[in-house]
């Protein structure tokens, strides 16, 4: 095997192991060349199986490349550099080696050709990430981090248990199509369903990225949920059920970011409900299908990682992520809010913006196929997205009653990645031939016909009315401090409670058996004390005649029944 | 502060210019369906009508208002609950 027959990833995992022997400006240069020099190997990688060993009686393949690998990886690749610049004031080195190594695994697990191979990488990147929630260094964090990291690891041991019964099957550890058919399949749906955020298995999501720290959310919040999507795409492309799934994913979150108060963790039920789209269209299966999940993942990194960079900055300058007491940013960080609003466009699918052209995709191929239901779902999801991301949100941080903090413009490497971001966005957005180029199958798929792009005008349109009419009513979510209950309630309050239930039962049932034994004992103790105590029957002194006489009855007995 | 020397973005007749604006874009809009100047693509029953599309923004924007208002209801509670 040779050099170029290792995973890209590999460049990141093993360079970050030099970072904290680094220092100042040399640090910064080095971890920027890292993901550019991943990139470049991924650019000049052709299709084909690379790293192919011989393990027992299986093949592992370290190094699959085909057309669905590598639009994923390209992405993977680009954020993981625009997250490096994003966070190059960062001096904290646990940081630096987890980013980057989580990057890695995530690159190297998108090109994983068995199931061990994804197995490895995929815990790798659950250990690696939970070093950004953990780095935050507070109680609620490392809590935070380890619930985290029980979910996602739990999800590689579901991962390991379907690869074993399928290889015990089929006696092959091939990652392709896979299907619910067999146990197998399903507990490797399970897997990739904890780490896609499936409805009821998706407040691992919600409960660490805001935990994390400014920097640690933009990279949790580019590689995670898109690892587990191009899996799905991979071993589940057609499963009727994920339309239904995504459905529910798409606009269920929707409900939670309208009324949650952090707006990281509001952004966070955006990210979830916009992997909605991407599952519905692995449920649809077809090629139009896949190539707008692959492309809306591709978008979906850059423009979400980009809010996340806004809302990093606002936390990093204002001190606070929470809506109830931000306010008017929009005259200390204009240019902040210009790139939410580039971003926030983008979400939302607006014409020229990266969006629409991915988007729009999911949307056609739901309508071809006659899915009506999951069609209507993904129009509500996409008014309910650009009434948050493009009127809520904007609302409260930057336009909206000024909370009267003074606060300046992020720092120039933040912008400088938001800036890029934010360029890649309109560009895409304005010409995605070049992203339709590297989509896994031929893209026959115009998304700048009249009909697009004027309904989709009257829907952002009439949203933005209906919303505006509401607030002069004074009906509108706003922020709010509290506590929302989502599925973690179950583990965090039901489960405990339970365990403490079963726990002080247990206790009164012992307290009872004792309290049985104590009497039981004492019962014992009384009447080997009535009996033989001082004025017991037994302790009485008896004259030596009184006992020969009864000796004498006894033998006298024994004589009568011996002979009888 | 004299409402002059507010930012624009917060003068009362600034939004309410704005409010005009977005009203009209919005009733041009709807008149594009009236007065057909695009070629329709609809595979759905609502996508023939008139102004499909503007009542599905409309109306699902106040439906996602007022579920979010009654979930809030159900789910909130103080923000010390889980203790942590």
């Amino acid at each position: 095997m040779t050099i170029d027959q290792l995973p890209p990833g590999l460049i990141l995992i093993l360079g970050a192991v030099l970072v904290p022997f680094l220092r100042g400006n040399v640090r910064a240069i080095y971890m920027l060349l890292l993901p550019a020099l991943c990139g470049w190997q991924v650019w000049h990688l052709t299709p084909g199986e690379y790293g192919v060993v011989s393990l027992f009686d299986y093949t592992l393949v370290a190094l699959r490349v085909d057309k669905l690998s590598l639009v994923f990886a390209y992405v993977f690749t680009l954020a993981a550099f625009l997250a490096v610049i994003y966070s190059l004031h960062v001096r904290d080195v646990v940081q630096q080696v987890a980013g980057l190594g989580y990057a890695g695994a995530a690159i190297c697990a998108v090109f994983a050709g068995d199931l061990i191979t994804l197995f490895v990488f995929w815990e790798l990147t659950a250990i690696t990430s939970v070093f950004l929630v953990w780095a935050t260094r507070t109680e609620r964090s490392f809590r935070s981090g380890m619930r985290y990291l029980v979910v996602q690891v739990g999800s590689g041991v579901l991962l390991l248990s379907g690869a074993l019964v399928i290889v015990n099957q089929t006696g092959s550890l091939t990652f392709g199509h896979i299907g619910i058919d067999s146990i197998g399949g399903q507990l490797i749906l399970l897997s990739f369903g904890i780490k896609a955020a499936f409805p009821l298995l998706n407040n691992w999501l919600q409960d660490a990225y805001p935990e994390a720290t400014v920097t640690g959310t933009v990279f949790l919040s580019a590689f995670t949920t898109k690892l587990a999507i191009y899996a799905l795409a991979r071993g589940f492309a057609g499963t009727d059920m994920l339309i239904w799934i995504g459905a529910i994913m798409a606009v269920f979150p929707l409900f939670y970011a309208a009324i949650e108060n952090d707006l990281r963790r509001a952004l966070a039920y955006i990210l979830n409900h916009q992997l909605g789209f991407m599952v519905v269209g692995v449920g649809i299966g077809t090629e139009l299908a896949l190539n707008g999940v692959a492309a809306h993942a591709f978008a979906h990194v850059l423009y979400e990682g980009m809010m996340f960079m806004v809302l990093g900055a606002v936390l990093y300058r204002a001190g606070t992520a929470q809506g109830s007491v931000l306010g008017g940013l929009y005259k200390s960080m204009p240019w902040t809010t210009v790139f939410w609003i580039v971003g926030a466009a983008s979400i939302a699918g607006v014409p020229l913006f990266i969006g629409f052209t991915t988007k729009s995709m999911i949307l056609t191929a739901a309508s071809l196929e006659g899915h009506w239901i999951a069609w209507t779902a993904l129009v509500f999801a996409s008014v309910g997205v650009f009434f948050l991301a493009g009127i809520k949100i904007p609302y409260t941080a930057f336009f909206g009653p000024a909370s009267g903090k003074q606060v300046r413009e992020a720092p120039v490497n933040m912008w400088l990645a938001m800036a890029l971001s934010s360029v890649l966005c309109i560009w895409i957005g304005i010409d995605p031939s070049r992203l339709y180029a590297v989509l896994p199958f031929p893209v026959d798929y115009v998304p700048y016909t009249g009909a697009h792009v004027i309904n989709q005008l009257q829907l952002l349109a009439f949203t933005a009315l209906g919303a505006v009419i509401l607030f002069r009513c004074g009906v509108y979510p706003k922020s709010e401090p509290g506590q929302n209950l989502d599925s973690d309630w179950v583990y965090r309050r039901l489960l405990p409670a339970a365990a403490h239930g079963l726990v002080d039962s247990l206790a009164q049932a012992r307290d009872e058996v004792w309290r049985w034994r104590d009497r039981v004992f004492d019962f014992i103790l009384e009447r080997v004390f009535h009996y033989h105590g001082p004025r017991g029957i037994m302790a009485r002194t008896w004259a030596i005649s009184g006992a020969a006489l009864w000796v004498m009855v006894l033998l006298g007995g024994y004589l009568l029944v011996y002979y009888l | 502060m004299s409402e002059r020397k507010k930012p624009w973005v917060e003068r009362t007749s600034r939004t309410e210019k704005a409010f005009s604006i977005l009203a009209l874009f919005c009733m041009l809009l709807f008149v594009a369906d009236i007065v057909p100047v695009y070629e329709k693509h609809p595979h759905f029953a609502i996508e023939y009508w008139y102004g499909g599309y503007a009542l599905m923004g409309a109306g699902f924007v106040v439906v996602l208002i007022f579920a979010a208002l009654g979930w809030r209801q159900l789910v909130k509670r103080k923000e010390d609950y889980y203790d942590d």
